[in-house]
């Protein structure tokens, strides 16, 4: 059991992304390492999500390497240039494949645009 | 592409520029092969007949995803053998690329021919084809008599298959017939080219895709033929504007794709470079189609939507709330060699996604979709202050986050020396365009119009309402140079106006933030000579340090621009000067064969007699297409009011009588007519 994994969908509840009240579906994850595969299913509704292990049908499955998974959990790497590096396959309802990249946090190092003001004379 | 050396055909994210003959070969003025999603999947396709290249003596553009060649064997300079001749006709559409060729033997004995099709690639991808350098593997296979051309490149395999309907002798460089066509007979064989992208599973990355389709040619062609129909018909005395309208609604038709993840259609920016999903260029060019083709801006805004940004990130410049500028499918993007997949690096995406989302509900009366989307516009709405207002000042700014693969001016105006003070300098760190607070100010007056209206949030739009006043007092004071009575291009980040003068004032009209008594001076300055070459307005005054009639944001003139000036000429009243702008569009448009390329230069009227083309241009480009639709609108002075459209002609002087009937709506249809006066 990855315990980036684990530890990013047990804090969910506490980091409270916000999520677009109009999705509304499942997407499973079937996350592969190279002796085991680890199955999430998320539970979109309402603007709130629910994670938990299941290898439960879902509108939508994406099967990922784990390195890869657990890069995008920690702000690491991208998922939408990694479906067009053809790095993850995705299966059944497209529009749910965005409504993951909402629970993603920052990415490593990433400034807030007002860094960039810093020095000089205009800022505030 | 208006070069009569070459030919080009379309469909969406696929397309082939060749020579006049219909073949591909390497050329340093345009990326000739065959694209697909930013790769190239043929960059050899070279026909010959007994070791003799062909000569053409016509190309018909039947569609823009079909084109026709006709063809005699031998070079144009040498006696022509008018005993034989070649067809090539081709056409792109659903992912396939099919070449039908066909030689017709006139004479009265049978004749031996050895034809042979030189077939390769390099896969290079669109944003490297000045210096292609492959990091994956490239090999070919003759398999099944099918030529593979294949790209590994870690999980990822790309494979080209090229068949033919006709016997071939192939070879890891193309096929060779060996034929006897017989006395008055023709011979024929037909090419199919296949792309495959295989991904970590090994299956074709489209598979996945739940709308992928493959419409024959004649579903293709049924569907231009609705979308025409579906359009407003117009009946005018000026073959300019009529020849202007008919291509540019093809040319948007052409540039439609199906978006990855609803299946919805939205439309590439531009052909060859800006082969993707763009959110400027969708946006205006949305805003531009709405009175006659309403039906693209859902699909353009769910598309925005789901991708608008959650998090903040340099590289992709992305932060919460914000609408993203491009979105490619290219290997360098996946691969993020480029940053494009997708890069937030715009500041005026956000605001005009509310502004579309409005006017489509003002055109439309689809509160459906206002409704749904309520979460990204107030999401967008709060980038305006959380985000964009880098300063803290209330202003939108912009700063490039990703230094190394990022674009340094973040408005339409993007390329590296676009931004610059009057005497030629260029600002450093960040910046705020004028135009930029003219789309935050319209976004946040509308945006308090729909919260009022469909959002049940009467605070909320309160306080928009005070925000945009505020906003536009302050910048009527604070961006106004009172001596040269006009708005500077922009503010830097010590607070000094960036005094150039340009043609960025003139979508303060649009947005509706200059005061009144100041819109007077903005539109001498636009018509003045300094910045009306009498073909358009011009990007950058003559004059300014950096002018140039060929300078890329620096001098040349941008039918877009235009369009969206010339109706905010008519939102303050400027009717004569609105007229003569879109006048003069249209009277350009005739020497481009109705197509406004993406920009043309700025030399003088006076001087050329015609405009002269910018090289570097995209033709087809979508948001000049839709610039001939927002003429038509200013022209016409068309305007929802309520249930109903209002109708307030004012049309140039030479143009005769305009008709435009069928106009879609809440109201259902309505007519509207005019008459240059």
């Amino acid at each position: 059991m990855s315990a980036t994994t684990e530890a990013f969908f047990a804090g969910l509840d506490e980091r409270a992304p916000r999520i677009p009240p109009t999705i509304d579906g499942t997407v499973r994850f079937d996350v592969r390492y190279r002796d085991h595969t680890e199955q999430w299913l998320l539970r979109f509704a309402a603007g709130g999500v629910q994670a938990e292990r299941s290898g439960a049908d879902a509108d939508c499955v994406a099967v990922i390497d784990g390195p890869l998974f657990e890069r995008l959990l920690r702000g690491e790497d991208r998922l939408s240039a990694a479906f067009v590096r053809y790095a993850i396959t995705i299966e059944g309802d497209f529009t749910k494949v965005p409504a993951f990249e909402w629970l993603l946090p920052d990415t490593v190092g990433a400034r807030h645009p007002r860094q960039l003001a810093e020095g000089w004379g205009r800022s505030r | 592409m208006r070069n009569l050396n070459y030919t080009s055909i379309l469909d969406g994210m696929m397309f082939m520029i060749s020579d006049g003959r219909g073949d591909i070969l390497p050329s340093a003025e345009l990326p000739t092969g065959l694209f697909a999603f930013d790769m190239r999947v043929l960059s050899t396709w070279d026909l010959t007949v007994n070791g003799e290249r062909l000569t053409a003596l016509s190309v018909d553009d039947l569609q823009y995803f079909e084109s026709r060649y006709f063809l005699v064997p031998g070079e144009p300079t040498h006696y022509v053998d008018a005993n034989l001749s070649v067809i090539r006709q081709r056409s792109v559409g659903g992912g396939l690329f099919l070449e039908q060729l066909t030689v017709l033997n006139h004479q009265e004995v049978p004749v031996d021919l050895r034809i042979r099709l030189d077939i390769g690639t390099d896969f290079a991808d669109i944003t490297e084809i000045a210096d292609v350098q492959k990091k994956g593997k490239l090999s070919v296979a003759v398999e099944d008599g099918t030529l593979h051309l294949l790209y590994q490149r870690d999980n990822q395999r790309r494979e080209v298959v090229v068949c033919s309907s006709a016997d071939a002798a192939i070879d890891d460089h193309g096929m060779t017939f060996e034929i006897q066509v017989g006395p008055h007979d023709a011979w024929n064989t037909t090419f199919q080219v296949v792309l495959w992208s295989r991904g970590a599973e090994g299956r074709d990355i489209r598979e996945a895709v739940p709308t992928y389709d493959t419409p024959a040619k004649v579903e293709m062609g049924k569907a231009l033929d609705e979308w025409l129909a579906d359009a407003p018909t117009l009946t005018c005395d000026s073959a300019s504007l009529d020849q202007a309208y008919r291509r540019s609604l093809t040319d948007l038709a052409a540039l439609r794709f199906r978006g990855n993840t609803r299946g919805e259609m939205i439309f590439a920016a531009g052909l060859p470079w800006l082969m993707g999903n763009f959110g400027r260029d969708a946006v205006i060019t949305c805003l531009q189609a709405l009175p006659f083709a309403p039906q693209l801006t859902p699909g353009v805004l769910h598309t925005l939507a789901d991708a608008q940004g959650s998090r903040l990130d340099d590289f992709a410049e992305e932060e919460p709330g914000k609408i993203l500028q491009e979105f490619r499918y290219g290997e360098r993007a996946g691969y993020e060699e480029i940053a494009a997949c997708p890069y937030y690096g715009g500041a005026d995406t956000t605001p005009l996604f509310v502004v579309l989302l409005d006017e489509y509900e003002r055109w439309t009366g689809d509160a459906d979709l206002v409704r749904e989307l309520e979460f990204h516009a107030r999401l967008a709405l709060d980038w305006i202050d959380a985000y964009g207002d880098i300063m803290g000042d209330g202003y939108i700014w912009y700063a490039c986050r990703n230094e190394r693969l990022g674009v340094r001016n973040q408005g339409w105006k993007d390329s590296a020396d676009a931004i610059s003070y009057s005497d030629g300098r260029l600002p450093v760190g960040p910046r705020a365009t004028c135009e930029l607070q003219g789309y935050a100010y319209d976004a946040k007056r509308r945006g308090a119009r729909l919260a009022r209206r469909f959002w049940d949030d009467a605070a909320y739009a309160d306080r928009l309402d005070r925000e945009a006043a505020e906003l536009k007092r302050r910048f009527n004071q604070e961006f106004w140079i009172p001596d040269g009575r006009y708005y500077a291009l922009g503010m830097d980040a010590d607070g000094n106006l960036i005094d150039a003068c340009a043609s960025n004032m003139g979508h303060l009209l649009w947005s509706g933030i200059a005061d009144r008594d100041k819109a007077r001076h903005v539109v001498d300055h636009l018509m003045s000579r300094r910045l009306f070459s009498g073909w358009g307005i011009r990007t950058l005054a003559e004059g300014d340090g950096r002018y140039s009639p060929v300078g890329y944001h620096n001098g040349t003139i941008w039918p877009f621009d235009n369009s969206l000036i010339a109706l905010g000429m008519r939102r303050y009243g400027f009717d004569e000067e609105a007229a003569k702008v879109a006048g003069a569009m249209i009277e350009a448009a005739q020497f481009f064969d109705g197509r406004l390329p993406g920009a043309f230069t700025g030399y003088d009227r006076a001087l050329t007699k015609y405009p002269v083309q910018f090289p570097a241009a995209c033709s087809p480009h979508a948001w000049s297409a839709g610039a001939v639709l927002m003429f038509l609108r200013s022209m016409l002075g068309l305007d929802p009011k309520g249930e109903h459209l209002i109708v307030r002609p004012h049309l140039p002087r030479d143009i005769g009588r305009i008709e435009l009937l069928d106009i879609p709506g809440r109201w259902g249809l309505v007519d509207a007519f005019g008459r240059g006066h």
